[in-house]
């Protein structure tokens, strides 16, 4: 194995944003039975270094790509752009857009039936976070990179708005 | 592991020699030891054909006695006899100020902060004590399977953190043995339960040992088990049914002294007693050594209104662990329940109610974590087949490092499959910077305060740059056992440094447990924080960036009057930095930065100038 070999290429998949899970599992399990350090336990020192270091390696990969926004990030990387946090300073409507869904999570605490409230709200944010995703998809096909930059601050936005509201919907449990 | 192949002269063992290893349980309150017999996997006796060894060390003046013996001693002489010490393992003096407590021991501090206990034999630390212990089960191993041990593989409970880790193979070193792995306690149990690799799906492995909870979410696929989520309770087991079982016998009984040492371990020994026989009958009398006052008796429902609260605090956990894994209590194919205090039977009724189906005990809860580890020991030392179970484990808490004002950033997130290896690049604060503060932290929290600090060291000699412009690459490798090493790289000039992360002392059973707990409770308290907390950086950051600019150009760019109103909003700044909130620092903020806008424009109009007449002069000079 070498690690100058993509993610991509490690896992048998076609360099794009879709990909097919469950071919990303199985090959995942396929690698980790060849490499995991379990596999050497018995071996010399430097093997099992080395296997150590593959089995990070394959992990790392599947946590890129299993993770959309990372694997969003990372496909950029492969076509030359670096991806930098703040894209979004030129877009004011969506600065808004923020803003509200800010306030909606906020207030949904103390609305009339918070979970359920909460339920629907993750899953509006799911449904916009694959818009995002889809558009994120053919701007990366038609090299769009401005465009790239920008789906990819939204992707990462809404990710974070999910993991709050799931926070949220944790404290609404111990209560 | 080269130490291991050296041989006596003469005694060259032969060249395809089957190697020995072992698995060893080493538990709060009972410990085993097992192997790979022929076809056989079991845990061994000892020589009055008990499987268990209590976890119980005697120091007496003379001799050191591990397990049913030692037991036999705590009561005339308690302050020599060691209970529960896996409780105190990874820990410093000050975080078990309220176990100790509870604990009829004294205490006293090494240099490092590590707890050591006042015995006959001088102060022990609590790796010492495991040491015993593990050595006792070594040699029981060496015993049964009648060769040296090339290898053991240790069980660990999940949720222990690094310093808890690496306290425990100290442990091992320090008995002289060879650790082939730290293994998860739940992730063994799926493995004895997996063996014949019949049932493909989802396990919950449910353990309640006697002094930490686990939960983990495996997924068992072609051969490979997979740890989807883990979870858990530090200071959560058997041992606190019994302190509560105690502590409602104490508000029964008139004239007992709590005082007196001896009388407290026989409580405690009298209260987990009733408690063992409660999952058989509906009564148990509370017989207390050496107390004459009156008898006690206990019914299974007092015990059951006891424990509930405990109980519930491990299903919560249950809860949120298949939520981390992204499943719902439908999704589990199995249940499993691991551990002596799964035995209460309001342990097991409860699981069943939260899950909707009957958990199984098919192999004995005390036996199977054992188990487990032996099968995994034989195949480490090589005694497998090329198609064996594969384990894939995970981190039970976040890892990351502290950053400006006192925030944490995670840099690998819990539940992370390992071995894994993960960078975030880091930048220096301040012009100039050549060295940078590196402090590693462990826990779900935001604030540093509320994290297990584990290491703290420093990156030196990175060159004299601009804030901003240095690019510091910090790696973090877990390896196979969970324990973590950190490395720091300035990558636009090759500075290096690294660390193994080896902590003196860990997490007090409250602050681990309550970590994630309370990452949850206070989330919203957090994000408050950790937003004035942010505007203060940016404030700091504004005010020194002004005042440098100042100290260099205000005489040459601003008249008096523009002079004294940027002082004036620099002034309110600083005011409303240390007494305001995140969104009046944030106005203050915007304002000076309004303010000395103008000033700035200045400022970059004469630098440019100056390159402009720079490049003027090299021509000069050139020609």
């Amino acid at each position: 194995m070498d690690f100058e070999t993509d993610f991509f290429t490690l896992f048998d998949l076609p360099q794009q944003f879709s990909i097919d899970e469950y071919q990303l599992r199985s090959i995942y399990r396929d690698l980790q039975k060849k490499y995991h350090p379990d596999r050497y336990a018995s071996t010399s020192d430097q093997e099992q270094r080395m296997a150590l270091q593959y089995a990070a390696y394959i992990n790392e990969g599947l946590e890129v790509l299993r993770v959309p926004v990372k694997r969003a990030i990372y496909l950029l990387g492969l076509a030359g752009v670096e991806f930098k946090s703040d894209n979004l300073a030129s877009d004011p409507q969506f600065l808004m857009q923020q803003i509200e869904w800010r306030e909606e999570l906020a207030e949904l605490p103390s609305t009339a039936q918070p979970v359920a409230n909460l339920e629907k709200f993750i899953a509006q944010a799911e449904v916009e976070q694959i818009a995002y995703e889809n558009r994120f998809d053919q701007a990366m096909t038609a090299k769009d990179y401005d465009s790239v930059l920008s789906l990819i601050s939204k992707m990462q936005f809404v990710s974070k708005l999910l993991a709050e509201a799931e926070q949220i919907e944790d404290q609404l449990l111990i209560s | 592991m080269a130490l291991m192949q050296i041989s006596e002269p003469g005694q060259t063992p032969a060249p395809h020699k089957r190697k020995v290893a072992v698995g060893i349980d080493l538990g709060t309150t009972n410990s085993l030891v097992a192997g790979v017999r022929g076809a056989d996997i079991d845990t061994f006796v000892d020589s009055d054909g008990i499987h268990l060894l209590p976890s119980v060390v005697h120091y007496g003046k003379e001799k050191i006695t591990v397990g049913a013996k030692a037991i036999g001693q705590a009561v005339q002489d308690p302050l020599n006899s060691i209970f529960s010490i896996k409780r105190l393992m990874g820990r410093g003096l000050s975080d078990i100020k309220t176990l100790a407590q509870q604990l009829p021991y004294d205490f006293a501090a090494d240099d490092g902060g590590m707890p050591k206990i006042i015995t006959a034999c001088g102060a022990v630390s609590p790796v010492e004590v495991s040491a015993e212990i593990l050595k006792s089960l070594a040699a029981r191993g060496k015993d049964t399977m009648g060769a040296d041990l090339d290898g053991v593989v240790i069980t660990v409970p999940a949720y222990f953190d690094d310093a808890q880790r690496q306290a425990t193979k100290d442990a091992a070193q320090i008995a002289g043995l060879n650790v082939l792995r730290l293994l998860n306690e739940p992730t063994a149990a799926a493995v004895a339960y997996g063996l014949d690799e019949s049932e493909e799906g989802i396990t919950a492995v449910y353990d309640l040992g006697g002094g930490t909870f686990d939960i983990s979410i495996l997924s068992l696929t072609n051969g490979v088990f997979e740890v989807l989520a883990t979870g858990g309770d530090s200071a959560l087991g058997g041992d606190d049914f019994d302190h509560a079982v105690a502590q409602w016998a104490l508000t029964q009984l008139t004239d007992f002294d709590v005082s007196n040492r001896s009388l407290h371990r026989a409580l405690l020994l009298a209260a987990k007693k009733a408690k063992e026989s409660l999952t058989d009958s509906d009564t148990a009398d509370l017989t207390i050594e050496g107390y004459a006052g009156e008898s006690l008796t206990l019914t299974r429902d007092q015990l059951n209104a006891l424990v509930k609260p405990l109980i519930d605090q491990s299903l919560l956990a249950c809860k949120r662990t298949l939520r981390d894994a992204g499943l719902k209590t439908k999704d589990v194919n199995n249940v499993v329940l691991v551990g002596g205090s799964t035995r209460v039977p309001l342990v097991s009724a409860l699981v069943e109610k939260l899950f909707g189906q009957v958990p199984h005990s098919d192999i004995d809860p005390d036996k199977v974590v054992a188990i487990g580890a032996a099968n995994q020991a034989n195949i480490l030392i090589g005694n497998g087949k090329s198609d064996d179970l594969l384990l894939l484990d995970v981190i039970p808490l976040s890892l990351g490092i502290e950053t400006m004002g006192g925030l944490i950033e995670k840099v690998v997130n819990r539940n992370t499959t390992i071995p894994v290896s993960m960078a975030q690049e880091f930048t220096t604060y301040k012009d100039g910077q050549t060295a940078l503060a590196i402090h590693v932290l462990q826990g779900e929290r935001e604030l540093v305060a509320d994290c297990r600090s584990l290491a703290r060291f420093e990156l030196r000699g990175i060159p004299p740059m601009v804030a901003g412009h240095a690019r510091i690459l910090v790696t973090f490798q877990v390896d196979a056992d969970g324990l973590l090493s950190v490395a720091a790289k300035e990558t636009t000039s090759g500075v290096e440094t690294a660390v193994q992360v080896k902590p003196s002392y860990g997490l007090s059973d409250e602050q681990i447990s309550s970590m994630i707990k309370s990452s949850f409770e206070n989330a919203a308290n957090d994000k408050e924080l950790r937003a004035l907390a942010e505007q203060q950086v940016d404030a700091d950051r504004l005010h020194e960036d002004i005042i440098a600019a100042l100290a260099l150009d205000s005489d040459e760019l601003l008249s008096d009057n523009e002079r004294a109103e940027l002082d004036a909003a620099m002034a309110t700044l600083k005011n409303v930095r240390n007494s305001g909130s995140a969104i009046e620092i944030t106005k203050e903020i915007e304002r000076v930065a309004k303010a000395s806008e103008e000033f700035a424009q200045r400022r970059m109009n004469k630098s440019i100038n100056k390159a402009l007449k720079g490049h003027t002069i090299d021509e000069i000079d050139e020609a």
